[in-house]
């Protein structure tokens, strides 16, 4: 007869075995061919025989948990084509010929060693450097009085420094807790860059707002910056850096993203209360801009009269 | 010697003054209380009092007068409340809204039976004459309280004469004598330290003089009648303040409108800022006087405010004047409100060109629930399209249809001028 590969799959990288006997016995118990330890899986699950034409003969041998022969329940088989699938308890596998291509399998970079480009100190060096220039040109075009170096020095030791270090030590921690890994650099590269992002939008979309007289933009913004773009970056990270498959790396994106998607769709809500809600305060649009582009025409007083006529009167709430 | 002599002299004329007003205060007070009624709004439920005032009888002997907001829960519940009147010998009964005077916060009520004799009415006597307020304050009794006569004041539309002397709550409604004993106007409101407000009495003869001819009757939609009688009155006086000229004032490089009536007084509210400041702002706000009472919930309608907001800085960059700019811009009426009160608001956006310059104007308008056809109207404009000069303007006004407030918002704005 000739060998066969046995496929297990695990949740690295999956076990292979070589049946090159007519006959090879599955199971958790120590006399079996091919031990499985896994608790689903019974003292002796499956028998495999083979013979030289190429059949291969599969028996169930478990009273809990029977083995599933291609998705179905039998207690024997016969069958000569394969890959065939095989399901022992939780544990799936598969029967295959050698030359039959198995699951992609590459060699991952050890804890804390990652290759990835931003795995470099230097470019975690030049962010958080970056993040420093920018909280500081924040301060001063938000500052009206004549400040002291000291106050600038403290606002961005307090808002930004400390705040970042404070978000990177948190998610370096959860890291380890979960992965088991430790990847400071990239972590410190990709805070810092989603922080600076953030820094270069959000001016832009307060323009944004000016030139439509709207606060679609500003709430677009909120929607896609939490709900999307946080996920998205995590969801990248977790497997680039972490090399979790994309599946589970955006369901745990999505998870860690959690509460700033609640917060975030929070806060839509209250942007959209502006419109709906009852509030003892006018909402209106007061966003200004030193631009000064609208898309709106600018209106004589008489026809800014005229439409104002037709402003429908404020809804009472139910 | 001739200080100790002046000073001798002074303390006798002293003693000799007050006496002679003591014993004009009596005799006025003999002669009328009898005919100076405690005012009571009952509960129908438990027969206790949930309000209380004073009135006095008028017209035909069996009306009385009070003020309109002693008794405006007869107007808001008057499935609730009653109104009933308790003499200074005990007797008591239940009185009817008549009519109303909302404009002058004035109500005329009647009895079914006669209620005593009937206080004459007499013009406003000179300034500086003694007037003698009577009333029921605190629910303490009838008590009567001495000062004179400051004048109509034209800040208030002429419907408040100025009385140096203290009214105290209990006492609206009651009735103001001159020193022959006859009523010149109705207590009304107080702003403490023995600065007190009364009603004219040629209004409440006008409203004595409609009754006759039209009293309300126990069916009418009380509601209604007050917000017409509001939106009459509103409406007349944004039309006096169309029909004049305006007085002109200058901030920085705008000409804008003073003080568009008499009702309104102007003041300078300019913050003073820090020496680190590196900017410098003006304010000038401007209000009227002339609120109008409504209910216990809205409290007072019919204000008229402005505000001029300047703003300029040549030593903060663009960015940062605007940060400023956008920060300070912002607008609102009044205090708290319920949604029970008020709908909520709807604002919409306009760039509108002003003396050759853009601003960014928003109008809002909100409606009184019970009071249909009532709104308060919030507008705002910003000047734009300048590095480092702001200036934005606020006005608000409350209790009046949105129709006629767009004239008014109109030729404000006509009147603003940008001068180089």
């Amino acid at each position: 007869m000739d060998a066969l590969i046995l496929e297990i799959n695990t949740q690295g990288l999956h076990r292979y075995h070589v049946i090159d006997k007519p006959r090879t016995r599955i199971g958790r118990a120590f006399d079996n061919d091919i031990i499985l330890s896994e608790p689903t899986v019974a003292p002796y699950h499956l028998d495999i025989i083979c013979d030289n034409d190429g059949n291969i003969e599969l028996h169930n041998l478990a009273d809990v948990n029977p083995a599933l022969f291609n998705g179905q329940a039998e207690q024997s088989v016969t069958l000569n084509t394969l890959p065939i699938n095989i399901n022992l308890g939780r544990v799936g596998a598969r029967i295959l010929l050698p030359h039959q291509p198995v699951a992609d399998t590459k060699t991952l970079a050890g804890n804390g060693r990652s290759r990835h480009l931003f795995s470099h100190a230097v470019w975690g060096i030049l962010f958080i450097a970056l993040c420093l220039i920018a909280s500081s040109v924040d301060f001063h075009s938000h500052s009206f009085t004549n400040y002291k170096w000291d106050a600038l020095a403290k606002f961005v030791a307090r808002d930004t420094a400390l705040y970042l270090a404070g978000l990177v030590f948190f998610l370096a921690i959860l890291e380890r807790l979960i992965f088991n890994r430790w990847e400071v650099k990239p972590l410190i590269v990709v805070i810092s860059l989603t922080y600076l992002m953030f820094q270069l939008i959000s001016p832009l979309i307060a323009e944004l707002n000016y030139i439509l007289t709207s606060h679609l933009p500003e709430l677009i913004f909120e929607i896609t910056w939490y709900a999307v773009l946080m996920p998205s970056i995590a969801s990248l990270y977790l497997i680039h850096i972490n090399h979790q498959n994309r599946n589970k790396s955006i369901g745990l994106a999505i998870l860690l993203c959690s509460p700033l998607i609640i917060l975030s769709a929070i806060e839509v809500t209250q942007v959209l209360g502006y419109l709906d809600n009852f509030s003892a305060s006018a909402n209106y649009h007061r966003d200004l801009s030193p631009l000064n582009w609208q898309i709106d025409e600018t209106n004589s007083i008489t026809s800014f009269i005229e439409q104002a006529q037709s402003l429908s009167p404020g809804v009472a709430s139910p | 010697m001739h200080r100790m002599i002046t000073l001798v002299f002074l303390l006798i004329a002293g003693q000799w003054l007050q006496t002679v007003q003591a014993l004009e205060s009596k005799a006025i007070y003999q002669m009328h209380e009898d005919n100076v009624l405690q005012i009571r709004v009952l509960n129908r439920e438990t027969g206790k009092k949930s309000s209380i005032g004073s009135g006095f009888i008028v017209g035909n002997g069996r009306q009385v007068a009070t003020n309109f907001h002693v008794i405006s829960q007869i107007v808001t519940e008057p499935e609730r409340f009653y109104i009933s009147y308790l003499s200074k010998n005990g007797h008591s009964g239940a009185l009817k809204l008549l009519g109303l005077d909302i404009a002058h916060d004035l109500a005329l009520l009647g009895s079914e039976l006669p209620l005593g004799q009937v206080n004459k009415t007499s013009a406003l006597p000179p300034k500086g004459s003694p007037i003698f307020a009577m009333g029921n304050p605190h629910d303490l009794g009838l008590t009567i309280a001495v000062g004179t006569n400051g004048g109509i004041l034209n800040q208030t539309d002429d419907s408040r004469i100025l009385f140096s002397g203290s009214l105290n709550p209990g006492m609206s409604g009651g009735p103001t004598y001159n020193d022959n004993g006859e009523v010149i106007g109705i207590n009304v409101a107080t702003a403490r330290n023995a600065i007190s407000f009364i009603v004219p009495s040629l209004y409440l003869n006008r409203l004595i003089d409609l009754v006759k001819k039209e009293p309300l009757n126990a069916k009418q939609n009380l509601k209604a009648e007050v917000t017409q009688q509001l939106i009459e009155y509103e409406n007349n006086y944004l039309k006096d303040i169309l029909d004049q000229d305006w007085p002109k004032i200058q901030l920085r490089q705008l000409s804008l409108p003073g003080a568009i009536s008499p009702t309104v007084r102007c003041w300078d509210n300019s913050r003073k800022l820090t020496d680190k400041a590196l900017y410098k702002r003006y304010q000038i706000n401007c209000a009227n006087q002339n609120q109008v009472y409504l209910d216990s919930r809205n409290k007072f309608v019919g204000n008229l405010n402005y505000h001029y907001f300047w703003l300029e800085s040549d030593e903060l960059n663009t960015v940062q004047f605007y940060n400023l700019y956008q920060k300070l811009n912002e607008a609102k009426i009044g205090g708290r409100v319920s949604q029970e009160v008020m709908s909520n608001f709807h604002c919409n956006t306009w760039f509108v060109d002003v003396s050759q310059q853009t601003f960014k104007t928003s109008l809002c308008r909100r409606e009184y629930i019970e009071y249909e056809g009532l709104s308060d109207i919030l507008f705002t404009a910003a000047l734009t399209g300048h590095d480092n000069k702001g200036f934005f303007i606020r006005l608000t006004m409350t209790g009046i249809d949105y129709d006629a407030s767009l004239p008014l918002i109109q030729k404000f704005m006509e009147s603003i001028e940008w001068t180089h």
